[in-house]
């Protein structure tokens, strides 16, 4: 059931790559996109997520702290989570 | 140099990893010590990337500040919805507290969702200037309730509030800037203030809401959206209502559902710290128990019927979703190795590997390293401080209390979890009203 009547609508929203207009015109391949897009978000805050927790590891390590791989997994975790943050927003400028 | 260049790092990282997947394919003892490390590093983790996303968010509000000075956009048009259930003091009080804010609303709605017979009637006299009162012949839920009284509004910008919320903000133009410069933000959820802390259970919720709740919600707006706005403190653009055909009256907790389908259909949820409100905290325990467990429903109903969502080409939550997921897992998980821990331990199994059976590699590590998980904790308030620096001055007295904070965590929110996420992935439950705070 719907809400209110379309017409009722008086405010607008810009037409964006995720405007669900452009999918009624059928580019449905824009959603398979969308969809592959979602999924290598999911990836890259996997790969994060792991990286991060191998820098608590390490740093946890009674055995000693190996620097060199706490900064490779520091670096590439903040740069997948960023990468992951940023590729949802609709524009690099309109960023999150 | 090549040891700490770029190209050194990833190869240094990429062998690192490969050790790590072989062990964790080395069923049962790598898998097994992959399982128990998560359970034992995620809090550490999870509080470390608050901390840090907050510290970030405070960095980006400077920005945001100077080119809200900037803009001279038009202030978008906003009503108020006020629905309520019986108590019509509670509602009254909401709507006086609008009264004066800046700019002035088209109009404050209070809805009478079919109150029940005996209940104290509203004193129409008293009501401020520009509010009226839409009575509904039956009690339809709060959700239905909201909706019709949407449909009788007109303005750009739907602000609903609990008939337990007290407005603070007095000047609204920053939260309505927002949605001037960002057409497609759909909906901005203020901070919360605890109204009054008169008990043990009233002031960590305190604690619960200032260091954890507003700082977790700090952190997830800028990650890209919300796990969910607080229903008792919301602005709602009035088209992205419509397009999500407005609340969903089948979720006992209106807020996470609604939250979770405007993201989905790409519309940007965001957290305002500086649109504040007060809201009565739950009094007893028993009430504060049922209030979480039914939260926790929620999230388990927002995964089962949303997680879709979560896939679509314009959807935002993404991060919230995955990290909303991770920690549901990680409760599960706990559980399940504590309980298996101390299964074997009692029943003598000699389940060894590495460096300890698994009852040592659990429990033990958890207690050894707790004044560990105590400073990270203390960080996280510190952290939250900052965040919320000068809104309240007893704030810092609260890291006193914050050795309670873990208890706290363990007797309600854990318990509340196991026994309402289940439900709501099992059950359809449709909202109804569930008073669980007293105000005065």
């Amino acid at each position: 059931m719907k809400l209110l009547e379309s017409e009722e609508v008086h405010a607008s929203r810009p037409e964006t790559l995720d405007d669900p207009d452009l999918l009624a015109r059928g580019e449905w391949w824009l959603e398979v996109t969308g969809v592959l897009r979602q999924i290598f978000r999911l990836g890259l805050l996997t790969w994060s997520l792991l990286c991060f927790f191998c820098c608590v590891r390490l740093c946890l390590n009674a055995r000693g702290i190996d620097a060199s791989a706490l900064l490779a997994n520091l670096f590439i975790g903040l740069t997948a989570w960023f990468l992951a943050c940023r590729i949802g927003a609709n524009s690099w400028r309109d960023a999150p | 140099m090549d040891r700490f260049g770029i190209t050194g790092l990833i190869i240094r990282d990429w062998t690192l990893w490969t050790e790590e997947i072989q062990k964790w394919i080395d069923w049962p003892t790598g898998t097994l010590c992959g399982v128990t490390d998560f359970v034992n590093y995620f809090p550490i983790l999870l509080s470390l990337i608050w901390s840090a996303s907050a510290l970030v968010s405070i960095w980006k509000e400077w920005q945001e500040k100077a080119r809200r000075r900037r803009s001279e956009a038009r202030l978008p048009s906003f009503s108020i919805l006020i629905p309520f259930y019986g108590d019509a003091d509670a509602a009254l009080r909401t709507a006086l507290s609008v009264a004066q804010i800046r700019p002035a609303p088209d109009e404050i709605l209070l809805i009478n969702d079919g109150s029940p017979e005996g209940s104290v009637p509203l004193d129409r006299s008293l009501l401020p200037p520009g509010a009226r009162v839409l009575e509904l012949p039956r009690n339809v839920g709060k959700a239905e309730a909201l909706n019709r009284g949407l449909r009788c509004i007109r303005s750009e910008i739907v602000v609903c509030m609990d008939a337990d919320t007290r407005a603070h903000s007095m000047d609204w133009s920053g939260m309505l800037a927002r949605f001037a410069l960002c057409p497609d933000l759909g909906g901005i959820t203020g901070k919360i203030w605890p109204e009054s802390v008169r008990n043990l259970a009233q002031l960590l919720q305190a604690i619960d809401y200032l260091a954890v709740i507003c700082m977790v919600k700090c952190a997830e707006s800028l990650w890209g959206g919300l796990m969910t706005v607080s229903g008792a403190w919301v602005a709602y653009r009035r088209q992205a209502m419509i397009d999500c055909n407005g609340w969903s009256a089948k979720s006992s907790t209106e807020d996470i559902d609604l939250s979770w389908r405007l993201q989905a259909a790409g519309w940007k949820i965001a957290y305002d710290p500086h649109w504040t409100a007060r809201v009565g905290m739950a009094a007893t325990w028993k009430s504060l128990w049922l209030q979480r467990r039914r939260w926790s429903s929620g999230l388990g109903r927002a995964l089962r019927d949303q997680a879709g969502g979560v896939f679509r080409h314009s959807s935002r939550h993404v991060p919230v979703a995955f990290m909303a997921f991770l920690s549901s897992l990680w409760i599960w998980l706990c559980l399940a190795t504590l309980s298996a821990g101390a299964f074997i331990s009692w029943k003598g199994t000699s389940f060894e590997w590495g460096d300890g059976s698994l009852l040592v590699r659990i429990v033990e590590w958890q207690f050894k390293h707790c004044s560990l998980y105590a400073l990270i904790f203390v960080f996280q308030i510190a952290v939250a401080i900052l965040v919320d620096r000068g809104t309240w001055k007893r704030y810092p007295l609260l890291i006193l209390f914050s050795p309670l904070y873990p208890v706290y965590f363990w007797l309600i929110l854990v318990t509340s979890f196991l026994a309402g996420f289940p439900r709501g992935m099992m059950r359809r439950d449709g909202g109804r009203w569930e008073p669980t705070a007293e105000i005065e």
